[in-house]
């Protein structure tokens, strides 16, 4: 441990799921990790962006008790025709609002956990892990922008033996990578894009750190998977497809599978719980023949290439 | 091999002629019987029951569909449906006069409503006890020993039963059972004979080929289930021939085929092994036998007949007996998509993982089936309540998920109804109903006066007691008329030990008696006892009036109260051992109470919880609850969680259903459902991961699992009926919702991807 001694470390949480079956192998307890670096507009988890907790509210379980202006500590909501408004410039995300709501209309979306508690959920489903071959996924946001508590609590998840996965865009320090390599059994490691200009529209960031940390993890050895969201009008052609394929190519012997994501709008009911705008909210489903289409250029190089 | 993706087209003939009947009442049944009962008059009622049995046989009109393979029907017509007058009367309106005229004032539904005391029909309008199996109807809900027909035929059966009668004595009521006994025997082969000549004289005008089908059915019918079945055909043949006059000898339902595969396999492998037929002759014999299993029904196929198959599961010393036979069933469901037979998948930890894979993808299909049951918890149960340790590797499911052993057990696996959440209700208004202020319970004194959780406890306990009192009583009276009126002597003959003790089944000839009952409610009355427990005398932020108040008003004007009520963390179904710990109290009431009390047939009653829809038929009678339910919702189905209170997913809710103490408390057996989108689990990977699932959650001790996984179509009817898929979650990477809680656009988007999903 470098700078924090065990105890004194905190991870902030968004949510832990049980019974996670798309984030690796087997049956899986995923933990999502709040704060993230790159900004992608048609991001899912919106609540999982800012590094800091946020008030959620769902405005169609309000009952307009009222309560939540009443616990406010510095006024800042009020009830009108639709239901709870808060004004966010104001809000010190303390949760007394939350904490006072009967309905879980608002809810304080993430809560600060050691280690050790976390590891006390991912435990109970340890049966579950052990007859599927599953385990335990770290994802986000960027579960790596919490190293400390994310390098500490997959080491404890490694002494009970479980399996661990680390979802990450590969957008961090080196260093901070290395950190987690011996304690992960299986990265998967996010490609957004394969040209630098279309890569900086859609997230914000410049694709070079994320090319140089996979090739570091393909030189340690890793285990990976590459997941590939394929979003309409960003990446949804032959081009950047095949310019990922190029990039990926020469290290194919190393990366276990690539699986292509279609983009879905499920997380446009987060956007409005955040009063945000969703800037991927009238982008249409990605057809399955699409999806099929768009993976042609990973089937030669690639054993595994699975649609999600 | 066999089409697995594409159905003989004889056999979609059939199918369509089904899905295509229009359905009217078969008086024929009604009026043999009747004109059989006048020529009885004075005899036994036990040699009355089997004359007219075999009159019934000799006497119907007989039909054989045009393109079928297996014959054997119960009324006249396809899709009709039988009539059963000497039950009751108000199954029909047009009864033929002199059907009605003589069974006026005679039938047993008469008997039993003579016999209730006044409670019972006070309990009975507001769906909390009683609706007793067998009050109005025949028990039904059994498997006969089919092996034993296969295995030396009804004229096998007839030397047994002279051998007996040599011995019987002046045991003159043995001597009556038998001579019914071998009446219905010889009912059953002049019947098989019947459709034999039928065959033949259909052959004289049929074409060539049609010709050369009806010769062969004949010859099959000529032989069984007269002689012991020598081929695959005839073994099928007769099981069917048994099957449905189980089902002509009383109006019963759940009437289950115990272990198909297991009695069925060495006349296939025979078969095979000889080169006498090919797997694909067999698939489309296996198919023509699903279709009859949905004639069965009769009537408008949505209804169902409960008639249970048991596949795989372990022999004496634990070697999983699953075989190439198994698997056929499997694919002939997977094909079909029928809903009858209703197929039970038996798990053990040796199951074979081919088998077990198989069901999985079955399952996947969507077709709700195969049901998956724990031989390790069940086995003990049926142990712990009286089986011999030689029988219970043996045992199959009737009904729906209720286990017995096949030919040794009797049935009644469904006995009365009872809604302990309505218990939890009496107990706070001092034995009175919500509903309609009337005394329904013993009164066990006004909220008011409770001043500690376990001054309630006490109080809901009584009231749960007095609950299942009336609904033992009303058994009770179920096994009484029955008794007088109900015998079986075909099927009799077909359960250990009728033959050897000379009594019929309901008479106390069957060797092991379990009679079940079913619970409702469990997981309501729990979650409402934490609440007060946590709310009311552990946090105080309510006094037990103010609930009092609250349920009466319906929580109109307590929302904020009631959505703190919901909220409360402590409840069944999400992994919290103090919440579980409590449904395991609240289940062991009734189950103690139950196991102390015998039946009518020399075994004692038991506790199953398989509601089918009783969760919402009660629902509609249960006041408001201290959960925040409303009043009239439905009630928790099965032992799964209240609506809405299994926040944890379904690791937490299996964790918490494997956590019940099922050998002690759910002999009867219990449903445990859980459905999911198609979308989540369609791909291999997905398949195995729901395997594995089902298979920790049978590890860790559960005793039933049935996985729903619901396709688009499902999720178009849940867009336009929210409430009745209220539970339905739907999970992509990294997000779970609950189905009918997304917005129409949302929806619609989770229903494309859906339809993508094969």
């Amino acid at each position: 441990m470098s700078s924090q001694s065990s105890n004194q470390i905190r991870g902030l949480i968004s949510d832990i799921q049980r019974f996670s079956i798309h984030d690796g192998p087997g049956i899986r307890t995923t933990v999502f990790l709040k704060g993230c670096p790159l900004a992608c507009y048609w991001c899912h988890n919106p609540e999982t962006q800012a590094a800091h907790p946020q008030i959620m509210i769902h405005r169609n379980l309000c009952i307009r008790c009222g309560n939540c202006v009443n616990a406010c500590p510095v006024g800042c909501i009020r009830l009108d025709a639709d239901g709870v408004r808060i004004d966010r410039s104001k809000c010190l995300q303390c949760g007394a609002c939350a904490r006072a709501c009967p309905a879980e209309a608002l809810k304080l979306d993430s809560r600060w956990m050691t280690p050790a508690e976390t590891l006390s959920v991912l435990r109970v489903d340890a049966s579950f892990y052990q007859q599927s071959g599953g385990g335990v996924t770290f994802s986000g946001g960027e579960a790596l922008t919490q190293i400390d508590f994310l390098q500490e609590t997959l080491r404890l998840c490694k002494s009970e033996g479980y399996h661990t996965t680390v979802d990450t865009s590969g957008y961090c320090e080196q260093a901070t990578l290395e950190r987690i390599l011996p304690f992960t059994d299986l990265f998967l490691y996010d490609l957004k894009a394969g040209d630098d200009a279309t890569h900086v529209r859609g997230t914000g960031k410049h694709l070079q750190t994320i090319h140089d940390n996979l090739r570091f993890l393909v030189q340690k050895g890793a285990a990976i998977y590459i997941r590939i969201p394929i979003i309409p009008g960003f990446n949804d052609n032959d081009e950047e497809m095949g310019k990922i394929a190029a990039f990926l190519t020469p290290m194919a012997n190393a990366i276990a599978r690539v699986e292509l994501l279609p983009f879905h709008r499920l997380g446009i009911v987060k956007y409005e719980a955040l009063d945000r705008a969703y800037k991927a909210a009238d982008l249409a489903p990605v057809s399955q023949e699409r999806m099929r289409r768009l993976a042609r250029p990973f089937y030669t190089a690639f054993d595994q290439v699975e649609i999600g | 091999m066999y089409s697995k993706v594409q159905l003989p087209v004889r056999i979609k003939e059939l199918e369509d002629e089904l899905y295509s009947i229009r359905t009217q009442t078969c008086y024929e049944r009604a009026k043999i019987i009747t004109g059989s009962y006048q020529k009885t008059e004075g005899l036994p009622t036990v040699l009355r029951r089997g004359r007219a049995f075999q009159d019934i046989l000799t006497q119907m009109p007989l039909y054989i569909r045009e393109k079928e393979l297996i014959v054997g029907s119960r009324s006249s017509h396809l899709g009709w449906e039988t009539s059963y007058p000497e039950y009751d009367l108000e199954d029909h309106d047009a009864w033929p006069e002199e059907v009605r005229a003589y069974w006026t004032g005679k039938t047993i539904h008469d008997l039993s409503n003579q016999l209730y005391p006044p409670i019972v029909p006070i309990s009975e309008a507001e769906h909390v006890s009683g609706y007793t199996t067998g009050t109005k109807t025949g028990i039904g809900h059994g498997i006969a020993a089919y092996d034993k027909v296969l295995r030396i035929g009804f004229r096998g059966i007839l030397e047994e039963l002279d051998a007996a009668l040599q011995t019987a004595g002046d045991d003159q009521s043995g001597v009556d059972f038998l001579n019914a006994a071998k009446s219905a025997c010889t009912g059953m082969i002049a019947w098989a004979n019947r459709y034999a000549d039928l065959a033949e004289n259909l052959a004289k005008t049929a074409n060539a080929a049609r010709a050369k089908e009806l010769a062969d059915i004949a010859a099959v019918c000529r032989h069984v289930p007269e002689h012991p079945a020598r081929s695959f055909r005839e073994a099928l043949q007769s099981f069917w021939f048994v099957h449905v006059a189980l089902h002509i000898e009383q109006k019963g339902w759940s009437i289950s085929t115990g272990r198909f595969d297991q009695y069925m396999y060495p006349y296939y492998r025979a078969d095979i092994e000889k080169g006498l037929i090919t797997d694909g002759e067999a698939f489309e014999l296996l198919l023509n036998l699903w279709v009859k299993f949905m004639e069965n029904i009769e009537g408008e196929l949505k209804k169902t007949q409960f008639q249970n198959l048991t596949l795989g599961g372990q022999d004496q010393a634990g070697n999983d007996l699953s075989n190439a036979f198994s698997h056929m069933c499997l694919d002939a469901t997977m094909l079909t998509g029928y809903t009858q037979p209703a197929l039970s998948v038996r798990w053990h930890s040796a199951v074979d993982h081919d088998f077990w894979a198989h069901a999985m993808r079955t399952i996947a299909t969507g077709v709700g089936m195969p049901a998956l049951f724990n031989d390790e918890i069940i086995m003990k149960e049926l142990e712990a309540h009286g089986t011999s340790a030689d029988d219970t590797w043996n045992y199959a499911v009737v009904g729906c998920v209720e286990p017995a052993i096949p030919g040794k057990q009797m049935g009644m696996t469904a006995g009365g109804h009872v809604n302990v959440a309505k218990a939890l209700e009496l107990a706070l208004f001092n034995g009175r109903s919500l509903f309609t202020g009337v005394q329904m319970g013993p009164a066990t004194g006004e909220a008011a006066a409770f001043s500690s959780f376990d001054q309630l406890w006490e109080a809901y306990e009584k009231q749960s007691r007095y609950l299942m009192a009336v609904t033992l009583l009303t058994g009770n009276v179920a096994g009484t008329v029955q008794k007088l009126l109900g015998h079986c002597p075909m099927h009799s003959c077909l359960l250990d030990d009728c033959i050897a003790r000379r009594r019929d089944m309901v008479d106390g000839g069957v060797r092991y008696s379990l009679s079940g009952t079913a619970v409702i409610g469990t997981p309501d009355a729990c979650d409402g006892l934490l609440a007060i427990k946590k709310l009311v005398f552990e946090e105080k932020r309510y006094t037990l009036q103010q609930i009092c108040r609250a349920m009466e008003a319906n929580f109109e004007g307590y929302e904020e109260m009631r959505q703190i009520l919901l909220h409360q963390p402590c409840r069944f179904g999400n992994d919290i051992p103090e919440a579980d710990e409590m449904a395991n109290k609240v289940n062991r009431v009734h189950s103690e109470f139950c196991v102390a009390h015998p039946d009518m047939r020399g075994g004692h009653y038991t506790c199953g919880i398989w509601p089918v829809n009783d969760h919402v038929a009660a629902g509609k009678f249960t006041a408001a609850l201290p959960d925040g339910r409303h009043k009239g919702a439905p009630l928790a189905d099965g032992v799964g969680a209240c609506h809405g209170a299994d926040v944890n997913g379904p690791t937490a809710l299996l964790k918490s259903v494997a956590r019940l103490n099922n050998v002690r408390d759910w002999q009867g057996g219990n449903t445990c459902n859980i459905k999911f989108s198609k979308m989540s689990i369609h791909s291999p990977k997905g398949i195995e991961t729901m395997g594995d699932l089902a298979e920790t959650f049978m590890k860790l001790g559960g005793q039933e699992l049935q996985i729903n996984v619901v396709d688009a179509a499902t999720l178009h009817k849940a867009q336009e009926n929210p409430e009745e898929y209220a539970n339905l979650v739907v999970r992509v990477a990294g997000y779970s919702a609950y189905f009918v809680t997304l917005s129409r656009s949302i929806q619609d988007e989770v229903i494309a991807r859906t339809e993508q999903a094969i």
